[in-house]
């Protein structure tokens, strides 16, 4: 059992290496100047000399890719060339707690409604209140993100404005000063960032808890006498959710993703911004510690699910360890 | 539609009793036939292609055509949706923007389930530590943002729409390779592979030849679902300024005026349009192939 656990974490700066060595190529393949790629006019030879010695440009590809290495082993981020040298962990930091904020907000809104929504759709199968259920999850997969969130914009910032909706309510942009604050801040684009996951999990959800009520164990509780609250939450609901679980990887990407997305809507001072302006800055090193810093973040994330579905079905995980004996 | 292959369902490897026996393709369209949402999104969807590819004459062919002194204008008969901030053809701007969008799915999409085949085919004919090693890096690539990958794609190869949809197509076959892998899986199993094999065949051969037109369900109902997916991609790199350049009016471009607040405030003419366009899209291509999973693939539901 143990083997299991050990070999995903073992697993973890593998698949880390190989994400830093293939984003490094492609950044050290990106066209331009690295050092002179935003100046208008060239600067004194001595300059540009002593600029390439600063960001490592002055050695070999192969040099500055274990140079780099060493550094994000150590949690360097290295320096922006775009901001002024200023070093990359300092400059993202805190747009980073924000967004990662604003991404868990968003991951557990999505799946506590996502599964309340999945579970309550298949205990009232082709009643009315599965139909209604199917609103988010048109709403979900039909619209982008932005429109969404443009969408909530327009409705708590015109339409409510007279019955106090903005303000002391919703705010629609800046970041939250206290604790207090966080939910007016945050709500809107919280909802906006989980509305397609809501609508994925839900549908999810349904699916798997319709057909666990249909399996034998599930009729076994019934026959012993059960209530229909104790058959769902205490036998159904732990194989049902496991499709969830195994869904919660991709689901964090998908967060991560439209966080740049909503972020930029709500003009929230998130990670969104530093990298959409280190793409077109040409910032390589900002652009590569940033694809760093979210392929950790969600590997590990991928890992934990994976060793939490094992912990909780072990078949996954003797099934896994016979197949690699 | 082709004839019917045996051994796609256990139910198939015996000739049924009635004297005109269905095809296997020929069930599975009657049950398409039946389903009302599937059948509606393939009619709304056949109005849209042809609509955008074909252009109505009352669109304009001049989507690019500035006029200042016609900007801003509200629904007219000359101009049905109005016109955008420079004056231009707002209608035409919809079906040329369209016409990128949907290309720009339709390839993503093919790239996608030609990587994602031939990975699930390898993957499941193979087995074992080739099979364990290549579907743990799919496993690794799904909890990845597509976005990081493709935005260093175009940072690499520029802003055009061919990296664009190579881009998006490279980074949306995972769940196609999962799918195809789990079909050949069962394939691999059946008395007619063993015996394709027995007679010496080529790997090669059996793949392409006896797997792929028993995949050609699955294949078909991915590929459609994959459409939405790389068109929702392609808005949200339009709308972060990274994915096509800027002359192309794709409508996820022209739906992310929607954030102005100038343009909420005076001219919804020129958010509905996009916006509607985008998701009826959306929702008919989703429509659409889960209605063709439920018919080409009974077992799924």
């Amino acid at each position: 059992m143990s083997t299991f656990f050990l070999r995903r974490l073992l697993a973890l700066p593998a698949v880390l290496l190989a994400i830093y060595t293939v984003s490094f190529l492609l950044v050290e393949m990106a066209p331009g100047d690295p050092v002179l790629g935003q100046r208008d006019r060239t600067p004194p030879q001595v300059v540009v000399d002593r600029l390439r010695h600063m960001y490592n440009y002055d050695m070999p590809v192969w040099e500055r890719y274990g140079v780099w290495l060493g550094q994000y082993v150590t949690g360097n981020l290295g320096r922006s060339t775009s901001y002024g040298n200023q070093p990359v962990r300092q400059l993202v930091g805190p747009a980073f707690v924000r967004s990662a904020t604003l991404g868990s907000l968003a991951m557990s809104i999505a799946v506590v409604v996502g599964t309340a929504v999945g579970i309550i759709a298949a205990t009232h199968q082709n009643q009315w209140i599965d139909q209604a259920s199917l609103v988010p999850v048109l709403l979900g997969i039909s619209l982008p993100s932005f429109v969404t969130a443009a969408l909530l914009q327009i409705v708590f910032a015109v339409l409510l404005v007279p019955y106090g909706a903005e303000g002391p309510v919703f705010a629609l942009g800046g970041w939250p000063a206290s604790i207090g604050d966080a939910l007016r801040y945050l709500t809107l684009p919280a909802l906006a960032l989980a509305l397609p996951i809501v609508a994925y999990i839900s549908r999810l959800m349904r699916a798997s808890m319709i057909e666990t009520m249909r399996m034998d164990f599930v009729r076994t509780a019934k026959a012993k006498g059960a209530g229909p609250r104790r058959v769902v939450f205490k036998h159904a609901l732990r194989n049902a959710f496991l499709p969830v679980l195994s869904f919660l990887g991709p689901a964090a990407a998908a967060v991560m993703t439209g966080s740049f997305v909503v972020e930029q809507v709500f003009r929230l001072p998130g990670m969104g911004d530093f990298f959409v302006k280190a793409v077109l800055d040409r910032d390589r090193r900002m652009v590569l510690s940033i694809v760093l810093v979210y392929a950790a973040l969600l590997v590990t994330f991928n890992a934990l699910t994976d060793m939490a579905y094992g912990l909780v079905d072990p078949r996954i995980r003797v099934h896994e360890e016979r197949l690699t004996k | 539609m082709t004839v019917a292959h045996t051994g796609t369902t256990p139910a198939d490897t015996i000739p049924p009793v009635q004297p005109k026996a269905q095809g296997y393709w020929a069930k599975a369209f009657g049950r398409l036939r039946r389903n009302r949402a599937a059948v509606a999104s393939g009619v709304v969807l056949l109005l849209i292609v042809v609509g955008c590819f074909a252009g109505w004459p009352w669109a304009g062919r001049e989507y690019n055509r500035i006029n200042y002194l016609n900007a801003f204008a509200g629904p007219s008969l000359e101009y049905p949706l109005g016109t955008d901030e420079h004056g231009r053809n707002y209608l035409a701007q919809i079906v040329y923007g369209g016409r990128i969008s949907l290309t720009v799915g339709f390839l993503a999409a093919s790239v996608a389930v030609c990587i994602g085949t031939l990975w699930g085919l390898i993957a499941g004919y193979a087995g074992g530590r080739t099979d364990a090693v290549m579907m743990r890096i799919v496993d690794v690539l799904y909890s990845l943002p597509y976005i990081l990958l493709v935005v260093l794609l175009t940072l690499v190869f520029g802003r055009d729409w061919r990296v664009l949809f190579l881009a998006i197509g490279a980074v949306s076959w995972l769940t196609m390779a999962r799918v195809i892998r789990g079909q050949v899986l069962q394939l691999r199993a059946m008395p007619f592979i063993e015996a394709a094999r027995a007679l010496g065949l080529p790997t090669w051969r059996i793949l392409l030849v006896h797997m792929v037109p028993n995949l050609a369900g699955p294949i078909l109902v991915y590929a459609t679902l994959t459409v939405p997916q790389a068109i929702l991609q392609e808005s949200f790199l339009s709308f972060l300024g990274i994915g096509m350049p800027p002359d192309y009016p794709t409508w996820g471009a022209l739906a992310q005026q929607v954030t102005q607040i100038n343009t909420i405030a005076n001219d919804w003419h020129l958010i509905l349009p996009p916006c509607a366009a985008l998701s009826v899209t959306l929702l008919a291509l989703n429509f659409l192939g889960d209605g063709l999973r439920d018919a080409l693939d009974p077992q799924s539901t």
